[in-house]
């Protein structure tokens, strides 16, 4: 059986926060100022209502010490279930 | 130019941009209409022609994609409205030849402007508030203004023989309780109160089609038509975005 893989049945889990406290407690203003981006796109990428772009999601990482991976990741809807 | 700097000025920028908007309203409210509508024009507009022809950098690429966002939801509900108008104008056949209203007259570049205007603006401001945050603030701002509007006028019209009846009222402080009510049920079920503000909504379009109907001219057509939208959209907006909330769930 053929599975198409679309935006419903993905979901983007994202750790950065946890990330972002394990890296000193670094605040959401101090991470945009690292990563050249707005306070609100910190708060909205966190809260899962914005997906970062690949160059955003390389700065992020970069700027916490971790990967990507350890940032994002995907979870199906059955995991999310 | 660094970063900061740039995120400095695109805000400088649209701080610049919202006094245009809302001197521009004031000049409307004034009377300056013109002037009023080169202003909002300006402060709407300017900007992001500035931003698109690369005079101005965009602050970043989430305030990018909200805009664009903001944009083709402005885009639907002009165009929207627009076809279902000239949708009824055709079907309906309605002239003012014989002294009824003209649908045709119903839709005047200023209710475009007018839709266009709150719709973006709306839905800017709800992408940047994050839908349930955005949707309970505008519906606790909706309900709270039109509870003070209805005591206002109710208090206005006490005394006088002419004005509402008791069911009028009644029927009023229902609806806007109705929208009050819709606030405690967001978090829960977003989906299911964004179908019932849509449904809300739809509800009042007989009400408004009968104020309009009764023998009214064609200027105060139109002011029912800008009436409605003004009423409709702070409703129809976060109504829709919270219908979409749950198909976009990511997680927190």
């Amino acid at each position: 059986m053929l599975y198409i893989m679309s935006m419903e049945t993905l979901n983007l889990r994202n750790n950065l926060r946890k990330y972002r406290k394990l890296a000193g407690g670094l605040t959401q203003q101090e991470l945009a100022e690292r990563t050249g981006v707005s306070r609100q796109s910190i708060i909205s990428v966190e809260q899962g209502r914005y997906r970062p772009s690949v160059e955003l999601a390389l700065q992020l990482a970069r700027a916490l010490g971790v990967t990507v991976e350890d940032l994002f990741e995907l979870a199906s809807e059955e995991e999310n279930a | 130019m660094s970063t900061r700097q740039l995120l400095h000025l695109g805000g400088s920028v649209d701080f610049v941009a919202n006094l245009l908007m809302a001197g521009g309203l004031l000049g409307i409210v004034l009377g300056g209409i013109q002037w009023g509508i080169a202003l909002i024009s300006l402060g709407l507009f300017g900007p992001y022609l500035m931003r698109e022809t690369g005079v101005l950098p965009w602050q970043d690429e989430f305030q990018r994609e909200v805009i664009m966002r903001s944009g083709m939801h402005a885009l639907l509900a002009v165009g929207l409205l627009v076809t279902a108008i000239m949708v009824v104008e055709g079907v309906g056949g309605r002239t003012d030849v014989d002294g009824r209203w003209a649908m045709k007259d119903a839709m005047t570049a200023s209710t475009a402007l007018l839709v266009l205007a709150v719709t973006w603006i709306l839905s800017r401001t709800l992408q940047y508030w994050g839908t349930l945050v955005g949707a309970r603030r505008f519906l606790m701002g909706y309900f709270g203004i039109g509870l003070l509007a209805m005591v206002v006028v109710f208090l206005g019209a006490m005394g006088r023989e002419q004005g509402l009846s008791l069911g009028n009222w009644l029927l009023g402080f229902a609806q806007i309780g109705w929208v009050g009510l819709l606030v405690l049920g967001i978090n829960r079920w977003p989906r299911l109160v964004g179908w019932l503000l849509l449904g809300t909504v739809a509800s009042a379009v007989p009400h408004f089609i009968t104020i309009a109907g009764q023998n009214m001219g064609e200027p105060a057509w139109i002011g029912v038509v800008e009436g409605a939208c003004m009423m409709g959209l702070p409703l129809l907006v976060p109504g829709f975005a919270l219908i979409a909330h749950r198909k976009t769930k990511e997680h927190r």
